[in-house]
């Protein structure tokens, strides 16, 4: 079957179990990462999906006898091994793999409310350029994002404002630690002699 | 009165473009005094102002060559940048004491003292910085102590000294510095010259040097009889001697043993004379600890005899001739008594002014038994480092009997043939057939350690097992402490001293101690630990990337876990997942390295910090395996076997992507910049917080892996409990508290 993927992939959906050999393809794990990273604090990912009962079907690019998924990161990053999923095998072009990946990343993206500066950035910075003129017909600005989701300028400039001091923590060198340490005592006395 | 030439002596000419400015602001600022301060006559012309833009212009043009002998003064100068711009008619009481500074300069170049000018311009130049450590004190000297004329000024300062000398106050080192300059000036001392030219002394290598070499014994952890008498030393033929490159430790450095008899050869191989004192020691070690019916110990009763009865002779002896030896014998006696140090070792200390163990001071009036406690080789010299270590100091005074100690002045050395008078003596009058000099040098020892306080601490005060002890190394005391054991012992000790038992002991009660601490210097105080956690507890949070992440979640794991089971850092610690017994909060633990087999294991307890901070981690393993385990299946391989215990709980994934064992190498690597304390700094605050909480030492031993071999508190020669174990987990769940601990809660 592998032999001749594109003219006899199996069109019908199989279930299969998410243990089995699945993975990210390898044009979707940026996306996918920056999805796991950013996101799951920030949206809310209810705890237990109802799988059983809701038809869904996740297309699935399959490459030596691996299944290689590139959308729906949000049921993905959620799978026990355990759970199964209905998958169907398509053959699509790595280009089309690569857009439509961060087509669900644009999508989640678009769903975040407020926007989120910092997602923003980590997108702009990684999503190719041609992904980018495939999706936008022109580069991502943060502009059509806002055009798209119908938000105002000032209102992102504040969301801008707010995440500008939440850089990641650098923790203090060995000085500037005993500085600081001395600064609590100090100040630690002084509230004790008041 | 000019002063060029002292001032061309102060700021010699160099090509340093500021020599006029630096010569002319040293004059008036000199002159601010007048000469009611020491006689020093000032004229200055035409007064000139810096500023302190451009004295710290200046003291910047002189980085890098500040200590050199030209620079010095002109350092110091330059370094008043700090200081807010002079007021001429009205100057600050800092400037004032600036200015004495630079007067006692001119004193110094006057009398020829140029140890005191580098002394006083390097101290002040670096006091006088606000973020210096010692700046409070400089406030202190030109606020408190500082006075109209030298006179006063150095009364105040004599004072101070005496008070954080009689405090044993760890400042008293700084302060001393500033002390001699004024100490000099007022006493009129001349300069120190040494007899000796430098360090470069021409001398023959000793080894070179066929020699004879008495062996005294002065170890008192070494038994009574005397191990070797007299050595023959001398050269052997080819310089080769194969048994001399096994010896390092305590055998005596020799060359070769003059062999006549193939008997002597066996006694006096150093083989055996290694074999043998090793023997002994462990020997030794293993009969005393803990064993109170040691024939080795004098009863306490027999203790107290012996005391009485020495000082009833003490006190019936005249200090002249011709009883004086015979007293002197007797004071050596009493000495040990109250030291706990061999007989040997306090004369040796006494006669060659050490000052190791015995202080004596006859101009000060002041007779010191020295607390001596250094264990850390290494020391960390990042500025500001002592105000966040939980022990500043490595020794301490306390006072001995006065009329010991004046007896003491005289010098010379106790006559071994006297102290077997007094000791046969006592044998007789106090019918104590047993009784021989190495029991009585150990009774301090048995009384701390079975009537006051725990072994630590009597190793501490005696210095007896204080090589062969481990725990040692990780101690914290505070003086206060240590001293209220002494002042019980000698209390007990005391108790049959009839008459004179009060005049035995109120010299110890009136002394007051500062509140600081001796032992380890590689401890860190609470708050500073408290802060290092909570950043790196901050960092977990606000990292995105995943494999950072993961990798600080198991930093800061490990750092909980060491801190909160005070295990050893060594690779993998704590363990595997299977080690570690969450419901019932216990741990195997093997972190030996030189014994890594299966009985060298031993339990120590988990507190409900620590099982929560587990088994969140637990969780957020699996929530990172079932996201990034799709990027990269390696994740999930290597996840799984944390969880089914083939690899140790905690992990590092390093640039390659490889999974690595947490080991302090790592630690180093990603921390050693914030946080510079040697990797097992956390048994160092362990140990203090549980000494603190008054854990029962047994316990603390079994908990730290301290124990004697074969009797680890699981093995049934123990006869510590499984329960004793699990019950300290309150302890560590307090030092969770006390450190103000935080789950990650991701």
């Amino acid at each position: 079957m592998d032999k001749n993927t594109k003219s006899r992939v199996s069109r019908v959906p199989r279930i299969i179990k998410a243990a089995e050999r699945f993975e990210v393809h390898k044009l979707a794990v940026r996306p996918y990462q920056i999805f796991c990273e950013l996101f799951s604090s920030e949206i809310d990912i209810p705890i237990a999906r109802p799988v059983i009962g809701k038809k869904y079907l996740l297309e699935v690019v399959s490459q030596n006898g691996r299944n290689l998924f590139f959308e729906d990161f949000k049921l993905m990053s959620l799978q026990e091994d355990k759970t199964t999923i209905v998958i169907q095998k398509v053959s699509i072009s790595e280009a089309e793999v690569e857009r439509r990946a961060w087509f669900y990343l644009m999508c989640e993206f678009e769903n975040l409310k407020p926007i989120n500066p910092v997602v923003f950035e980590a997108i702009k910075n990684s999503m190719p350029t041609q992904v980018q003129w495939a999706l936008f017909n022109g580069s991502l600005t943060i502009q059509r994002v806002l055009d798209f989701k119908n938000v105002k300028r000032h209102q992102y400039n504040y969301q801008l404002k707010l995440f500008r001091d939440q850089k990641p923590h650098e923790i203090p060198s060995f000085s500037s630690l005993i500085q600081e340490a001395q600064n609590d005592i100090r100040s630690r006395t002084a509230n004790t002699d008041t | 009165m000019t002063l060029d030439r002292e001032l061309q002596i102060l700021i010699p000419d160099t090509e340093d473009v500021y020599t006029d400015d630096v010569k002319a602001f040293f004059l008036t600022v000199a002159s601010l005094v007048s000469s009611h301060f020491m006689s020093i006559i000032m004229e200055v012309e035409k007064p000139v102002i810096l500023t302190s833009q451009h004295l710290n212009k200046i003291l910047d043009s002189y980085q890098g060559k500040l200590t050199k002998p030209e620079y010095l003064t002109r350092a110091f100068i330059a370094s008043t940048c700090y200081l807010p711009v002079i007021d001429m008619d009205n100057p600050s009481a800092e400037w004032l004491w600036v200015a004495k500074l630079c007067q006692l300069q001119i004193y110094f170049v006057q009398n020829d003292l140029p140890g005191r000018i580098r002394e006083t311009t390097t101290e002040a130049r670096k006091w006088i910085d606000p973020a210096n450590y010692n700046h409070n004190l400089w406030e202190f000297c030109y606020l408190e102590l500082q006075a109209e004329t030298l006179d006063g000024m150095y009364h105040n300062f004599e004072d101070h000294r005496l008070k954080l000398e009689s405090k044993n106050d760890p400042k008293l080192k700084a302060f001393i510095k500033i002390y001699r300059t004024i100490d000099y000036a007022h006493n009129n001392k001349s300069k120190i010259t040494r007899s000796s030219s430098g360090r470069k002394q021409i001398r023959k290598s000793k080894l070179d040097e066929p020699k004879i070499e008495y062996i005294a014994q002065s170890d008192i952890d070494d038994d009574t009889d005397e191990l070797i008498d007299v050595f023959h030393f001398s050269r052997i033929e080819d310089d080769v001697d194969i048994n001399r490159e096994r010896l390092d430790d305590p055998v005596p450095d020799f060359i070769f043993i003059k062999q006549n008899t193939i008997k002597a050869t066996e006694k006096y191989s150093s083989n055996q004379i290694y074999r043998r004192t090793r023997a002994k020691f462990a020997h030794a070690n293993k009969n005393e600890r803990f064993i109170s019916n040691n024939i080795r110990n004098l009863p306490l009763s027999a203790i107290q005899n012996i005391c009485s009865k020495l000082w009833q002779e003490f006190n019936s002896f005249e200090n002249e001739e011709p009883n004086r030896e015979k007293k002197r014998a007797i004071g050596y006696l009493l000495l040990s008594l109250y030291t706990g140090y061999s007989v040997t070792r306090l004369a040796e200390d006494i006669d060659n002014n050490e000052k190791k163990i015995i202080d004596i001071s006859t101009r000060k009036k002041r007779y010191d038994f020295i607390i001596h406690l250094d264990i850390t080789p290494l020391r960390i010299k990042t500025t500001g480092i002592e105000s966040v270590i939980a022990n500043q100091l490595t020794q301490f005074k306390l006072p001995l009997p006065e009329s010991l100690g004046i007896f003491l002045t005289y010098k010379g050395h106790p006559d071994t043939l006297l102290i077997n008078e007094v000791i046969a003596g006592l044998k007789s009058e106090l019918e104590l057939p047993l009784l021989s000099l190495g029991r009585i040098e150990k009774s301090l020892y048995t009384i701390i350690v079975h009537e006051v306080s725990t072994t630590q601490l009597a190793s501490i005060i005696t210095s007896r097992n204080n090589k062969k002890r481990a725990d040692l190394w990780y101690s914290s005391h505070s003086l206060k402490d240590v001293k209220d054991v002494y002042y019980k012992a000698i209390k007990i000790m005391t108790d049959r001293c009839q008459n004179n038992s009060l005049m035995v002991i109120e010299h110890l009660s009136e002394v007051e101690l500062s509140d600081d601490a001796i032992g380890s210097q590689n401890c860190p105080d609470y708050p500073i630990v408290s802060l290092f956690i909570k950043h790196l507890r901050q960092k977990i949070v606000t990292t995105t990337n995943y494999i950072e992440k993961f990798n600080f979640y198991n930093l800061w794991l490990w750092h909980i876990s060491l801190l909160l089971t005070s295990i050893r850092a060594v690779e993998g610690a704590p363990g595997k997942l299977k080690q570690i017994h969450l419901s019932i909060g216990l741990a195997w633990i093997s972190d030996k390295e030189e014994r890594v087999n299966a009985e060298s294991q031993r339990l120590v307890p988990v507190c409900a910090f620590l099982v929560e901070a587990i088994q969140q981690f637990l969780d957020y393993l699996q929530q990172f395996v079932k996201k990034f385990g799709r990027l990269n299946p390696k994740l999930k391989l290597e996840i799984d076997k944390v969880l089914i215990s083939e690899r140790p709980l905690l992990n590092y994934i390093d640039k390659k992507g490889v999974f690595q064992s947490l080991r302090p190498a790592i630690i180093n690597r990603e921390l050693g910049d914030n946080f510079r304390f040697k990797a097992d700094w956390t048994r160092h605050v362990g140990q203090r917080f549980l000494h603190e909480q008054g854990v029962d030492e047994a316990v603390i031993l079994a908990i730290f892996g301290h124990e004697m071999m074969g009797q680890e508190a699981w093995r049934k020669n123990s006869s510590l409990s499984i329960g004793d174990i699990i019950l300290h987990q309150d302890d560590y769940e307090l030092l969770a508290i006390k450190l103000a601990l935080k789950q990650v809660n991701l």
